[in-house]
């Protein structure tokens, strides 16, 4: 029986070809897209050791002057205890850092994601090489910040409990004037009856003047005994007011000791909630960009314009109405 | 009793039957397979520039602030989104938010700041502004005289504005004839007012420009109303009425209906005056000013 089976083979030969074809383009595109990525891009590695890997992450932006230049590969515990750090940066940018450079950790802005940031060296230093050691050295955070700040005030805080613990001494200078002038004026009341007493007994010829000048000395006695009842009654009542401020002082301390140890909480607790909402943020932003520019969704995506705000015919008309 | 056998030629027959069948069970995968290496090769579009992107935001938001009525906000928008474009010399952005920016002073009140920033703009010729721009911004100095109660000079720059915006497929011609109408309105040349709001509502009827299109015909019913021409101001008034009322103008509604009651109550219709002018206080009572 003859059999013509050439164009079921044709066929094959076709169906191969169209499929090798679609390989080796799925291949060119993915090899692309890996070239833009920039995973064939050369890179240098450079290492760091730091005491703590507190605030470092794999994956972390390594920065120059503000732009990013390579990231964070490994952060890895030596065997002293030591944090080694290991960066990969684009060979493009190598040549802005010098052997003596720095590694700074560091965040963007006060509440922003930590990052390392590259300080250059001096000019006449070499440029670094593939896995060569930067010094390393971490910025003040907002902990450093708040820390300084309770050391602050404690000192002032001590010195007004001093004062207080001085004022409410009953051997102090203070106390023995307040006492001395309590005598002054109990003397002086008696020196007043005396006089009072001198002028009565006094020559009658000048009885009139006389009589106003002891009722006048007799206001300036009733005065006078309000003046030292009044200092004999802030006498007792000082103490008690000195022992309530020592006390509001004291609570104040254990207010400000309170307050220090929530702060520290908070400031555990604080920045890193707020950098993985601001992270989740910017995946958030690079998902959907992507998704933008990713077919088909950026076949449905217009790029936001510019526009002129209307201009109306109307507009100045209605202002001179109004 | 046996089948005859098939000869040759039925066998090939059949055989490129059976491969045509197969074929065509493929082909829609193959289709499917094609439609997306097509679509992976496809190029991607143009990237937006990142910094023009952004400058994009600040101006959608500060067109976001002025219809709010916080004109100091939208002076901050426009502010931003301009400074961005000068740091890029993208020169349609200055010039767009350099316009917007004027309006907002000048809803702001600051006249001679919309001035200066229009100045700025308007003198810039290093810039190489289109002339649809150029005519634009001119416009916008036109209608701030206006504001201002200056007509001299606001015809003045309506008709440098009109030497750069002569054809109908400049976008502001329409406006641009509706402000002149206006100017010759102020001037109490009825005549001429009705000639330029025929020309601009014939523009923009062309370009579909709803609230220009009831500006042409309130202008048209004033310019009647000026002639004592009570009952021939009523239709466009009513056609007027019914754009704004579309376009849910308040503003404007409550001029169409005032104007309605003037054209009722000078062709002695007193009823139906007193009626319109009830209307336009109720629209007028209900309505916030920034409307």
């Amino acid at each position: 029986m003859d059999v013509d089976i050439s164009p079921q083979r044709k066929l094959r030969r076709s169906v191969l070809w169209f499929a090798l074809t679609a390989l080796l383009l799925l291949l060119a595109l993915i090899g692309g897209l890996a070239w833009k990525q920039g995973a064939f891009a050369k890179t240098t590695q450079l290492y760091f050791f730091a005491k703590t890997a507190y605030g470092m992450s794999k994956g972390m932006a390594v920065k120059f002057s503000g732009f990013r230049i390579g990231s964070v590969e490994e952060v890895s515990l030596e065997p002293n205890g030591s944090v080694k750090v290991r960066m990969v940066i684009g060979n493009a940018y190598t040549h802005f850092i010098s052997k003596d450079s720095k590694a700074r950790l560091g965040k963007e802005g006060l509440i922003g994601a930590s990052i390392i940031e590259i300080e250059p060296g001096e000019s006449g230093a070499r440029q670094v090489a593939d896995n060569d050691v930067l010094a390393f050295a971490r910025l003040r955070d907002f902990n450093d910040l708040a820390q300084d700040l309770v050391n602050q005030i404690q000192p002032i805080l001590t010195d007004v409990k001093m004062i207080t613990e001085f004022i409410n001494d009953p051997d102090n200078d203070l106390r023995q004037t307040i006492k001395n002038v309590n005598r002054a004026s109990a003397a002086l009341v008696e020196t007043t009856q005396e006089i009072r007493h001198l002028v009565q007994s006094s020559d009658q010829r000048v009885g009139a003047v006389s009589a106003q000048v002891g009722t006048l000395l007799q206001h300036a006695g009733e005065r006078l005994d309000q003046v030292g009842a009044s200092l004999k009654t802030l006498d007792e009542k000082v103490p008690g007011l000195m022992l309530k401020a020592d006390k509001t002082l004291e609570n104040l301390q254990a207010a400000t000791a309170n307050v220090k140890k929530i702060t520290d909480e908070s400031v555990e607790q604080v920045p890193g909630i707020l950098r993985d909402g601001k992270a989740a943020a910017e995946d958030a932003r690079e998902i959907v960009g992507g998704a933008k520019k990713a077919w088909p969704v950026r076949n449905f995506v217009t790029p936001q314009q510019e526009t002129l705000i209307p201009l109306d015919s109307h507009e100045s008309g209605s202002a001179q109405r109004k | 009793m046996r089948a005859a056998a098939p000869s040759a030629s039925e066998v090939r027959i059949r055989s490129g039957a059976s491969h045509a069948g197969g074929v065509l069970r493929l082909l829609p995968l193959m289709l499917l397979c094609a439609l997306i290496l097509a679509a992976c090769a496809s190029a991607p579009p143009e990237p937006q520039n990142a910094r023009l992107a952004q400058a994009a935001d600040y101006n959608r938001r500060g067109e976001a602030a002025l219809k709010q009525g916080d004109y100091g906000r939208a002076q901050g928008f426009y502010r931003e989104a301009l400074r961005i474009d000068l740091s890029t010399e993208h020169s349609e952005g200055i010039a767009i938010n350099s316009i917007n920016l004027a309006r907002a002073h000048q809803l702001a009140g600051e006249r001679s700041l919309a001035h200066q920033t229009l100045d700025s703009l308007l003198g810039a010729s290093a810039l190489h502004l289109a002339p649809e721009l150029v005519a634009a911004a001119r416009l916008r100095k036109a209608l701030l005289y206006q504001d201002e109660g200056k007509l001299a000079d606001a015809g003045d720059w309506a008709e440098r504005s009109e030497a750069l915006c002569k054809d109908a497929g400049c976008a502001w011609r329409g406006t641009l004839l509706n402000l002149r109408a206006r100017l010759a309105l102020a001037r109490a040349d009825a005549g001429a007012a009705l000639v330029l709001a025929g020309q601009a509502l014939a523009v923009n009827r062309t370009r579909a420009a709803g609230e220009e299109i009831a500006n042409s015909l309130r202008l048209q019913a004033e310019a009647r109303i000026h002639q004592q021409q009570f009952a021939a101001a009523l239709a466009p008034l009513d056609e007027a009425l019914a754009l704004d009322k579309r376009l849910g103008l308040p503003e404007r509604i409550e001029a169409d209906l005032a104007l309605m009651g003037e054209a009722h109550a000078g062709a002695g219709n007193a009823e139906q005056a007193r009626e319109f002018r009830l209307r336009a206080a109720s629209v007028s009572k209900q309505r916030v000013p920034a409307e």
